[in-house]
C-alpha cells in the first residue's frame, strides 16, 4: 500500500485557485448540467418504485381492486388493462415506452386517463404551493431581518414563543378558524371552489396559501434569522459597514443574500413536502387538487392513478430539490454544487 | 434590474390579490327575485341556485357503481315513469295513463303524448324495456325486479308488464332510481354517459366525469316547468365547510349537515331541518369471510343483542332517528311491528348468553367500515363501547362514502356500518336479501327462508296480510341477522331557498325540484303498498 503524497498548504491553494496542475474545476454550468444528470437518474429510480407498487402490494392487484368472487372474465379483462398479463420486464418497457408518449394509464373507477386528471388537477396543486411559497418569502423575510436587525431586548424570545405556537397548529384547524372568520366573518374569502384561470384562481389560494404559511413563515424565519445572526459576525459584514456602504445594498448584499442559501434550500424540501401534504386544505377548502384525489386513488385501490400521481409527486420533488441546490450557490457562492 | 423585476413582480402580486381576490368574495349564489325562505314557493321566482354535495359527482352510469351524490344528483336529469312527489308519494310523471288487469298480474302503461329527450329524441315504450333489462341483465337492481316476469313495447306509446304474482310497489318501484329511462339507440354509444340526455325536468348544461361540479338547467322538453332555472352542484366534502358555504350564502341547499352546531344558523336566512328517510341504520357483514366469528349468526345476534340503540339514537343522531326493534324502518310505516329481543333495548344478558352458544365466550374481535357522514362514526363509536361491555372488539375505520363503496363492490371489508333506503318494506328488504339485491350482492348474503318471507310480502294485497308478511319477515332477517339494524335514518339538510324548491329526502335522498304544476297534483290509482306512506 502507498501512503498518500503529502502536498503543502501552497500547493492546495494552486488546486484550489485553479492555477495548480490537478484537475480542471467545474464551471457552474457544468455542474448544474451534472446535477441535473444525477437528478435525471433519481427520477428513473422514482419511475422504477412508482412501477413496482403494482407489482408489491401484498396480494394480487387485481383481485383486490375486483374482490374475490369476480368473474373470471372479468379479472382477466383487468390484468390487461393494468398492462399485467405479461412478463415483468415487458411490464416495464410497456410502461416505460408508455410514459414517453405520455400513457399512464387510466382510472380504474371512473376511466379517465391519468394524464387527464393530472392536467385538470396537478395545476390547482402546484399553483397552491406557487402561492404559498411567495407569501411565505413576502412574511419571512422581512420578518426574519426585522427580529435580527432590531435589536430589541426581549423581540427574539417573543418571536421564538410564537412561531413555536404557529408549528405547533394542526393544519386543519388553522383552516377552519381562518376559514370562519376570513370566510365568514369578514367575506373577505370564497369558502370553497375553484376557478383555473390567473388571477382569478387567487381568490380561491390565497387563504389555504396563508394556512399554509402558519406553519411554514416559523420553520423558514426561524432558519432565516439564525442565518442573519451568523452572517451579521462576517468579517466581509464590518468591512461592509467600515466601507460606508449604501443601506440597501448592504442589506442585500452583505446581509440578505448571503443568509437566504439554507432557507432556499429549506423551502425547497418544503415544497416537495408540501405536494403531498397539501391534501387536507384541499379538502377543507373545497380545491380539486391532485393531492385529494392521491387519497381517494389509494384508499379505493386505483392503482394506475396512484402509480401516476407518486410518479409525477417523485419527479416534482427531485427537480424542486435540485432547483432549490442551485438558487443557493447562485445566492450565495460559499454554497458549492457537488 | 432584476431587484426591480423582483419588486415588480411581487406588487403585482400584491395588486391581483387585493384588487381581483377581495372585492369578488362573499357574493350570493341563487339568482331571481323573492328566493329565500321568507318567500312562498308560488310567489318565488329562483333562476339560479347552488347547492353542495357531499362528494364530487364520479359517474352517472347505473350500470356502474355510483356514490350517494352521483344518485342524488341523477334524479332530476333522468326521465321517470312514476317520480316521487315531495311528501315520497309516487306520482305520474311519465305515464298518462296506467290500468291494473283484475288478477293484478298484468299493467298496461300509456306514455305522455309528445314525449321528448332534452336532445329531441322521442322518448319510446321501447326504452321502458330497456332500462328494465339493462337492472336485470347487470344485477344491479334485479331483486326490485323479482316480479316481474316480462316487459313488452306493445305500440311506441304503449307497455305491458307481465307480474309473476300481484305486486302493490308497484308504482313505487316505478319511481325508483332503478327505472331511469334513456335512448335505448344512444346506450350503445360508449360514451353516453359522459353527457346523457334527460326526460327529467332538468338537463346537463355542464359536466365532466370526476370533476367538482356539475351544472343542470330546465329540461325544456320536459312535459312540466322547472320551479328554477338552473341548479349548480358543487363538491364540499367536510361538513364543517359546507355549513360555512351555507351560512356565508355562496351556496343556498346543502345536504348533510353536521349535528353540532347546526343551531347557530340564522334562522332569518336559513331553515335547516332533520327529515326521515325511510331507510336503516345497519351493519353489514361480509358473508364471504366464512372463517371469521362474524360469519356465525349467533354471534351476529350477540352484537345486535349488546348494541344501547337508544343511546346511538340520542347521541350520535342528537335525537332524530327513531331506535330500530326490526330490521325495516319505522316512521310512515302503519304496518311496523318490533320483532327484535326485547324490543331492541340493549340486553347484555342475551349477548353474553348467544357468545356462550357461539363458542364465544369471552367475545371476539372484528373490523369496520364507517361511512364519513355527520353521526355515522359517533354512532359505530358507541356500538364499539356497548359491544367491549361483552369482550367484544370493534375496530373502526372511518372512510369517505365513495370509497366505502368501492369495498363493498370489491369485498373487501369485513363489517361495514352504513345505511340502506328504499321507497317500502318489501323493496328495502329485497334489496337487503333478495337475489340482485345492492346488499345482498355486498353481504352475499343465501338465505331461501327469508327469500320467501320477503317474496311473500312483496304479494300481500291488503293490509292485514301486510301487517303479518312484514312481521314474518323481519323475524326472518333477525335470525339472519346479516344486517343488524341499528336505527332509522335521518339527514340534516339546511336551505336559503323557499320550502321545497329542492329537497333530498326521497328514498335514496335523490333530488326533488319543484314544478308547476306539482308533481303532487298528479294523482294516479289509489296506492297500497307493503308499508309506507301512500
Amino acid at each position: 500500500m502507498t501512503a498518500p503524497t503529502p502536498t503543502t498548504d501552497a500547493e492546495s491553494a494552486l488546486k484550489e485557485s485553479g492555477h495548480g496542475d490537478g484537475p480542471r474545476p467545474q464551471s457552474t454550468g457544468e455542474k448544474i448540467l451534472r446535477r441535473t444528470g444525477r437528478a435525471i437518474i433519481v427520477a428513473f429510480w422514482v419511475m422504477v418504485v412508482a412501477f413496482m407498487l403494482i407489482r408489491l402490494s401484498p396480494g394480487d392487484p387485481v383481485t383486490a381492486a375486483l374482490g374475490g368472487d369476480a368473474a373470471p372474465e372479468t379479472v382477466e379483462a383487468l390484468r390487461k388493462t393494468l398492462g399485467l398479463d405479461v412478463d415483468p420486464l415487458t411490464q416495464f418497457w410497456q410502461y416505460f415506452t408508455g410514459l414517453f408518449q405520455g400513457d399512464l394509464g387510466a382510472s380504474l373507477i371512473s376511466g379517465i386517463p391519468v394524464t387527464e386528471m393530472l392536467r385538470t388537477n396537478l395545476p390547482v396543486t402546484l399553483w397552491l404551493i406557487l402561492t404559498t411559497v411567495v407569501m411565505t418569502l413576502v412574511i419571512s423575510i422581512p420578518l426574519a431581518m426585522f427580529i435580527a436587525l432590531a435589536r430589541i431586548p426581549g423581540l427574539p424570545y417573543v418571536f421564538r414563543t410564537l412561531t413555536a405556537i404557529g408549528l405547533a397548529l394542526p393544519s386543519f384547524l388553522v383552516a377552519l378558524i381562518l376559514l370562519y372568520q376570513f370566510g365568514l366573518v369578514w367575506g373577505i374569502a370564497p369558502i370553497f371552489g375553484y376557478d383555473p384561470t390567473f388571477p382569478a384562481n387567487m381568490q380561491y389560494l390565497w387563504l389555504p396559501a396563508l394556512v399554509n404559511c402558519v406553519v411554514l413563515v416559523p420553520v423558514l424565519s426561524r432558519v432565516l434569522y439564525s442565518s442573519i445572526l451568523d452572517t451579521l459576525d462576517e468579517e466581509f459584514v464590518e468591512t461592509g459597514v467600515i466601507r460606508g456602504v449604501r443601506s440597501f445594498r448592504f442589506f442585500w448584499f452583505y446581509v440578505l443574500r448571503p443568509s437566504l442559501a439554507p432557507t432556499v434550500v429549506l423551502l425547497s424540501y418544503m415544497m416537495g413536502v408540501m405536494v403531498g401534504s397539501t391534501v387536507i386544505l384541499e379538502i377543507i377548502f373545497a380545491l380539486p387538487g391532485i393531492g385529494r384525489e392521491l387519497v381517494t386513488a389509494v384508499t379505493m385501490r386505483d392503482y394506475p392513478v396512484v402509480q401516476g400521481i407518486i410518479l409525477v409527486f417523485g419527479i416534482l420533488v427531485v427537480f424542486l430539490s435540485l432547483l432549490g441546490d442551485i438558487v443557493a450557490s447562485i445566492l450565495d457562492p460559499r454554497v458549492k454544487l457537488t | 434590474m432584476r431587484t426591480r423585476l423582483l419588486k415588480v413582480a411581487v406588487a403585482g402580486f400584491s395588486l391581483a390579490l387585493i384588487g381581483v381576490v377581495l372585492p369578488q368574495a362573499a357574493a350570493n349564489a341563487a339568482t331571481g327575485t323573492n328566493c329565500s325562505i321568507k318567500n312562498q314557493l308560488a310567489n318565488s321566482n329562483c333562476q339560479a341556485v347552488v347547492m353542495a354535495t357531499v362528494s364530487k359527482i364520479a359517474n352517472l352510469d347505473p350500470m356502474k357503481p355510483r356514490a350517494v351524490t352521483d344518485y342524488q344528483v341523477a334524479y332530476p336529469i333522468q326521465g321517470l315513469l312514476w317520480r316521487f312527489d315531495e311528501n315520497l308519494i309516487p306520482r305520474m310523471d311519465l305515464v298518462a295513463k296506467q290500468d291494473v288487469a283484475k288478477d293484478g298480474l298484468s299493467v298496461f302503461q300509456v306514455l305522455k303524448p309528445g314525449l321528448k329527450y332534452s336532445d329531441g329524441t322521442p322518448v319510446l315504450a321501447q326504452d321502458v324495456v330497456t332500462a328494465w333489462q339493462k337492472q336485470v341483465e347487470a344485477r344491479q337492481s334485479a331483486a326490485f325486479f323479482a316480479k316481474v316476469a316480462n316487459v313488452v313495447a306493445t305500440s311506441p306509446t304503449t307497455v305491458t308488464w307481465t307480474l309473476k304474482t300481484p305486486m302493490p310497489d308497484f308504482n313505487w318501484l316505478m319511481a325508483n332510481q332503478s327505472m331511469f329511462l334513456n335512448p335505448t339507440e344512444k346506450l350503445k354509444d360508449s360514451t353516453y354517459w359522459s353527457k346523457p340526455v334527460s326526460a327529467g325536468p332538468m338537463k346537463i348544461q355542464s359536466w365532466t366525469p370526476g370533476a367538482d361540479q356539475m351544472v343542470q338547467v330546465a329540461n325544456p322538453n320536459y312535459w312540466a316547468k322547472p320551479k328554477v332555472q338552473q341548479i349548480t352542484y358543487v363538491a364540499i366534502p367536510d361538513a364543517a365547510t359546507r355549513k360555512l358555504a351555507l351560512q356565508s350564502g355562496q351556496v343556498d341547499y346543502v345536504f348533510d349537515l353536521a349535528y353540532q352546531g347546526v343551531q347557530d344558523l340564522d334562522k332569518n336566512t336559513i331553515k335547516w331541518w332533520a327529515h326521515a328517510l325511510p331507510g336503516t341504520y345497519q351493519l353489514t357483514t361480509n358473508m364471504t369471510k366464512t372463517t371469521l366469528p362474524m360469519y356465525n349468526a349467533k354471534n351476529r345476534q350477540a352484537v345486535s343483542a349488546a348494541i344501547d340503540r337508544q343511546k346511538v339514537a340520542k347521541v350520535a343522531f342528537f335525537g332524530t332517528v327513531l331506535p330500530s326493534c326490526a330490521q325495516t324502518f319505522i316512521k310512515g310505516n302503519p304496518y311496523h311491528q318490533c320483532v327484535l329481543p326485547n324490543d331492541g333495548k340493549q340486553d347484555l344478558a342475551l349477548a353474553r348468553k348467544l357468545l356462550a352458544e357461539a363458542g364465544n365466550p369471552n367475545g371476539f374481535s372484528f373490523d369496520t367500515v364507517v361511512w364519513a357522514r355527520p353521526g355515522w362514526p359517533e354512532a359505530a363509536q358507541i356500538i364499539a363501547q356497548d359491544l367491549a361491555q361483552v369482550g367484544i372488539t370493534m375496530k373502526i375505520t372511518v372512510k369517505q362514502d365513495t370509497v366505502a363503496i368501492a369495498d363493498l363492490n370489491s369485498g373487501n371489508y369485513e363489517v361495514q356500518f352504513s345505511g340502506n333506503n328504499a321507497p317500502t318494506p318489501y323493496l328495502q328488504l329485497a334489496n337487503w336479501f333478495g337475489p340482485g339485491g345492492a346488499w345482498q350482492n355486498w353481504s352475499k348474503v343465501n338465505d331461501p327462508a327469508l327469500v320467501a318471507a320477503i317474496d311473500a310480502l312483496g304479494s300481500a294485497m291488503n293490509p292485514t296480510t301486510a301487517k303479518n308478511a312484514l312481521k314474518a319477515a323481519n323475524v326472518a332477517s333477525y335470525n339472519s341477522s346479516v344486517h343488524i339494524p341499528i336505527a332509522d335514518r335521518a339527514v340534516i339538510s339546511g336551505t336559503r331557498l323557499p320550502a321545497g324548491l329542492l329537497s333530498a329526502t326521497i328514498p335514496g335522498e335523490w333530488l326533488y325540484v319543484a314544478t308547476t304544476p306539482l308533481l303532487s297534483t298528479q294523482r294516479g290509482p289509489a296506492g297500497f303498498n307493503t308499508g309506507a306512506k301512500s
